[in-house]
């Protein structure tokens, strides 16, 4: 009698889906998140393996019979350490899948532990390559000495990072077979300049945004969770943050950072320590509602120690909308970058800067437009990815 | 109510001081003297006795003095840095960074005393067209631009935002509402600084397209002379290209927030009632859903306001229009502490009147809430 | 039930929701009369459509995902499922309408009662707003809402559940329907509350002699105020009755542990609950969808062929109904003081 009822409710329920697996089949029927998501992966491994697509370092080099790998030798620490990071991130479903079964069966999460070993051994690399390799600094010339060997392979764009005297005369040329984005001012190629400022971009989007939310989940959860005073002060902190304005505030403290702390750190920097704010509201309002839960008075009545229940309990609960807020923070973030660039405040090799050196000669379209426009792409691309997982997380639906 | 705006009010001071001791303490912390800077940008046959009496003067004024008693008491026991070993060197920047604390509190309560009595200072860079330094006679000439600026463009926000997010509401699913929602998130992804150069490049004066627009201030030289209608107009030209970057991203927070707000509306049990009740589906959307959706959204619109006052901060920048946010980022870059405080001051009390003015608004849109 | 003046025939109603999980059997072939200034209830747990119900006869099924399929709905002769949407509207509130269960939500927070009730009356009376507005006090003095020119310009919220309750029923009335379906009109509030609610019914049943129906989950309730009460399960009527039959002589084993279930107050012992549980409208068991918790279940005929609604042979009145290919087993087992649930 009671089988047949309970066999047909499984058959409904389905098996367990956990929360991360339900947002992100969410996100998979949404066309514009995926491509959102595919762009910026496309644009996170041109930054990374920029240096093959255009640069003055050949890929192969045959001289006096002798053949070589010069750009092994003139990969920086930082572009392996990079190389690696985006390998071992795209290899991250592969190692869950070897990992899930002892995984499952010790109640832990695959994923956790997927990334712990890969984090780990992204570690080990990075501090070994650090302690051993000096990468070649030296300029090798290569593109003048390109006619007197007997091979050499450059990469699709080969063109100097830093135009001289001889790229002079190739200046401000639009668009060509040799050139697929044109030259700027002083000779330089715009599609060179535009990958490697993929990296500037990664690098403030990401780390930038990383600091704020991850200074903002902190202090967010103490303030959360402790509420009474320590909220109360914290929240006055916040409130002083979110009332000057954020522009303001970062030129008064980029002035306050010493001349030897390089521009693009200073400026992430401070991009990560002023945008705080919002993931603080955010954990802090999961928290003020998490902490009158049954599940956090049983945890504490048995014992488990805060930290532990604020990372296992409260914090994940709360992650969600701070990713929504990551995505767009991204986005702001380069919007950030870009207006301090225009106020002429910092020289990053950025996007930022490039679209600053065109709009003075407007005609010269390709410079300002190729700026312009991967700008707009990238920051598109993060919002509507903020957009799509603040869909997917709305519990309104179905979930 | 009295007793309520009084609440809010008082509790605005801390957060008053709080914005303007970080402000202070900020600018105190960073490298460079601002005066010596003015000084050095000073040119013509200025007695140089004169220059350093004034330069003094404004020191004590902003509290730019520096405070070096625990250094030097450290210096006279331990004796001269020079030959002294590593804890005492430690001890002495401990010291110095004590001194300089100990300065910038000291600076910046003499600051407010000197703000109590009405005294902001003097700008170090800016004057107004009279000629005054004094910074509140500078913000005063300003607010009228920027607050044109703003009101137009809050107002556009608004009569542009609300509609396009209820026609996705009510369509919802359909091409109205993904398309906007893209159209909108698409305008947003637009950096100020790249619409404005691109709208000045090709629609204004001396630009690669069409001269259609000004590219520069309020109003023609010679505007003095205007009629009232001559006036306005000229006003409005000037100000169709600002107004558009301000307004265009502007559009997608409100918009998406008014269709949220009347989706959730039009789920709620009170619809189905009026349904019940034979009501027309327009009178249920534009008459009972329509009023309760409003009611979250005027507080957001009302914190618009000032955080156009920040957006403008660019958009001044661009079209070179002398408002409060051109004045403040150019106090920030030339450490011009009076103003900057001032701006600091200024700006925060209007977030907080704005925040305090939204809470009566919703107060009075909403006849649940009765403040005591 | 003798069929005296029907107001209201349900014929076949079938409703499903067609979802992204399935599709969701909500009601299934519903038949049943309404008489003129009778209360039918419509009982059953939660999920066994009887609001579904409720939603298709005035055609407020959220569409999608909703739709009636198939059945009618005759009222004076017209069929309300084929009628325009625009005399749909006239309909609602005007002729039949409805009340809702949760009287806090299903006002609207931002007008007053006055003018959410004066609404109606303009809509479908087409009088002035001063006329509507003498109407809409006279209707709350009918309900027992003390000085309701006062009452008249108070929101939802500066009142009491009960009051809001009373409201929202003078809002059903105020354009004097000939139907008012009643949506578990009880079940928020508190129990004195409620007995003053359900008095209040009946009183303006009297007075006025609109037909209720009157949907619930309690069987107290049904005893109180009901005259014909339909049984549901699954989405289908499986037993119909008028009251005093159905409660002297239950024949679907359904009803029966209905019955069984509810404390009394010289009970002993633990509750006795139905085995099993409600299936779900997306996946309904076939046949008699009561079979995986019938103890009276065969295997064969209980699970292959749907028992029809029909009269049945050891009914006490004529009009009685049961769905089960068992009836007489189960009259059996009554009248041999067995009992049906082994537990």
């Amino acid at each position: 009698m009671n089988e047949r009822t309970r066999e047909v409710g499984e058959m409904l329920a389905g098996p367990p889906r956990s929360y991360a697996s339900i947002v992100w089949g969410q996100l998979r029927k949404r066309p514009s998140a995926m491509i959102s998501l595919g762009g910026v992966l496309v644009l996170a491994v041109l930054a990374v393996i920029a240096p093959f697509i255009a640069g003055e370092v050949p890929i192969r080099w045959v001289q006096d019979g002798r053949a070589s790998w010069p750009i092994l030798r003139y990969l920086t620490n930082a572009e392996y350490s990079g190389m690696l990071a985006l390998a071992l991130a795209l290899a991250l479903p592969l190692t869950m899948r070897f990992v899930r079964p002892r995984a499952e069966a010790a109640g832990a999460s695959p994923w956790l532990r997927a990334v712990a070993i890969h984090l780990g051994a992204w570690l080990v690399v990075t501090l070994t390559l650090l302690a051993v390799r000096e990468p070649e600094r030296r300029y090798g010339f290569f593109l003048e000495r390109a006619a007197d060997v007997e091979s050499a392979w450059f990469p699709p764009i080969a063109w100097s990072h830093d135009p001289g005297y001889e790229e002079l005369a190739h200046r401000d040329q639009p668009p060509s077979w040799r050139h697929p984005l044109g030259t700027g001012r002083l000779g330089d190629d715009i599609l060179l300049r535009i990958l490697y400022g993929a990296r500037t971009a990664m690098t403030i989007g990401f780390v930038a945004v990383g600091i704020g939310s991850t200074i903002g989940v902190l202090l967010g959860s103490v303030s959360g969770y402790f509420a009474r005073r320590v909220d109360l002060v914290l929240m006055r902190i916040a409130e002083i943050f979110m009332f000057i304005p954020t522009l303001v505030l970062i030129i008064i403290i980029l002035a306050v950072i010493p001349a030897s702390v390089p521009p693009l750190w200073a400026v992430v920097g401070v991009i990560g320590v002023t945008g705080w704010t919002g993931s603080y509201r955010l954990m802090r309002a999961e928290l003020l509602r998490i902490r009158t839960e049954d599940y956090i008075t049983a945890a504490r009545a048995l014992g488990i120690p805060t930290w532990r229940l604020l990372l296992r309990h409260a914090v994940p609960n709360g992650l969600a909308p701070i990713l929504v807020g990551a995505g767009f923070g991204i986005a702001g973030a380069i919007g950030i970058e870009l207006t301090l660039a225009f106020l002429g405040l910092v020289q990053t090799p950025s996007w930022g800067e490039m679209l600053n050196d065109g709009r003075q000669n407007l005609e010269f379209w390709w410079v300002w437009g190729s700026a312009g426009a991967i700008i707009f792409l990238t920051m598109f691309a993060y919002n509507l990815l903020a957009e799509a997982i603040r869909d997917a997380i709305d519990p309104k639906l179905k979930i | 109510m009295k007793t309520y705006l009084l609440k809010r009010l008082l509790l605005m001071i801390p957060t008053l001081v709080g914005i303007t001791f970080v402000t202070y303490a900020i600018v105190r912390l960073a490298p460079g003297d601002p005066i010596e800077a003015m000084i050095r940008s000073q040119t013509g046959n200025i007695d140089p006795k004169v220059m350093k009496e004034s330069a003094d003067r404004m020191r004590q004024r902003l509290g730019l003095i520096e405070y070096h008693y625990l250094r030097d008491a450290v210096d006279r026991r331990c004796g001269p840095a020079a030959e002294a070993g590593a804890g005492v060197r430690a001890l002495r920047a401990g010291a110095v960074a004590i001194d300089k604390l100990y300065g910038i509190f000291l600076g910046y309560g003499r600051w407010m005393g000197h703000m109590a009595r009405g005294d902001f200072g003097e700008s170090i860079k800016y004057r107004t067209s009279a000629g005054s330094r004094n910074p509140l006679h500078l913000i005063v000439e300003r607010i009228p631009v920027t607050a044109t600026l703003n009101v137009i463009a809050d107002a556009l926000i608004f009569l542009i935002a609300i509609p396009v997010g209820l026609a996705a509401a009510q369509y919802k699913g359909r091409w109205v509402d993904w398309g906007s929602s893209l159209v909108l998130l698409g305008l947003w992804s637009i950096p100020v600084i790249l619409a404005g150069t691109v709208l000045l490049g090709f629609l204004g004066k001396g630009g690669l397209g069409w001269n259609l627009f000004p590219v520069a201030g309020m109003h023609t030289p010679g505007y003095e002379k205007y009629g009232l209608i001559q006036y306005m107009a000229d006003l409005l030209w000037h100000v169709v290209l600002p107004v558009v970057c301000l307004v265009y991203g502007g559009l997608a927070y409100l918009a998406k927030m008014g269709r949220a707000s009347l989706l959730e509306n039009l789920r709620a049990d009170y619809v189905r009632t009026a349904r019940a009740k034979g009501l027309p589906e327009r009178r249920i959307i534009y008459h009972h859903a329509l009023r309760n959706s409003l009611l979250p959204m005027i507080t957001t619109m009302v914190l618009t306001l000032p955080g156009l006052i920040g957006g403008s901060i660019v958009v001044e920048t661009i079209f070179s229009i002398q408002g409060m946010g051109l004045l403040y980022i150019g106090a920030a870059r030339a450490y011009d502490l009076s103003v900057l405080m001032a701006e600091t001051l200024i700006y925060g009390f209007l977030v907080l009147a704005f925040l305090i003015i939204g809470d009566i608004l919703y107060a009075w849109a909403d006849p649940r809430i009765r403040y005591e | 039930m003798p069929p005296n003046d029907i107001l209201l025939s349900v014929r076949g109603l079938t409703t499903r929701f067609f979802t992204e999980e399935g599709v969701s059997y909500a009601v299934e072939d519903i038949s049943f009369d309404i008489p003129r200034g009778r209360t039918v209830a419509l009982v059953g747990e939660s999920g066994c459509g009887k609001t579904v119900t409720a939603l298709s006869i005035l055609r407020l099924v959220p569409d999608p995902p909703g739709r009636i399929v198939a059945g009618s709905v005759l009222l004076g002769g017209g069929d309300l499922l084929k009628l325009p949407e625009p005399q749909m509207r006239e309909v609602r509130g005007n002729r039949i309408s409805m009340v809702f269960q949760e009287p806090m939500t299903s006002l609207n927070p931002v007008f007053t009662i006055g003018d959410q009730i004066a609404e109606a009356v303009v809509l479908h009376k087409k009088v002035g707003r001063a006329k509507s507005l003498d109407q809409t006090v006279a209707m709350l003095r009918k309900v027992g809402i003390p000085d309701p020119e006062a009452r008249v310009r108070e929101y939802p919220h500066q009142m009491s559940g009960g009051m809001r309750q009373r409201a929202m029923i003078a809002m059903a009335l105020v354009c004097g329907p000939q139907l008012v379906i009643a949506d578990e009109p009880t079940t928020a509030l508190d129990v004195t509350i409620q007995a003053q609610i359900l008095d209040l019914l009946k009183s303006l049943q009297d007075e006025i002699g609109m037909s209720i129906l009157l949907i619930t989950h309690d069987l107290g309730v049904v005893a109180e105020t009901s005259h014909d009460v339909a049984v549901m399960y699954a989405g289908r009527i499986v037993e119909q009755a008028d009251v005093l039959e159905l409660f002297d002589n239950p024949l679907h084993p359904y009803t029966v542990g209905l019955f069984r279930s509810r404390p009394t107050l010289d009970h002993k012992g633990p509750l006795a609950a139905i085995p099993g549980q409600v299936p779900s409208p997306l996946a309904i068991p076939p046949g008699c969808p009561f079979h995986p918790r019938c103890p009276l279940s065969d295997g064969a005929g209980c699970v292959h062929e749907r028992p029809p609604l029909e009269p049945k042979k050891e009914a006490g009145t004529p009009g009685h109904a049961a769905a089960c290919w068992y009836a007489g087993r189960v009259a059996e087992l009554r009248a041999r003081q067995e009992a049906l649930y082994k537990s």
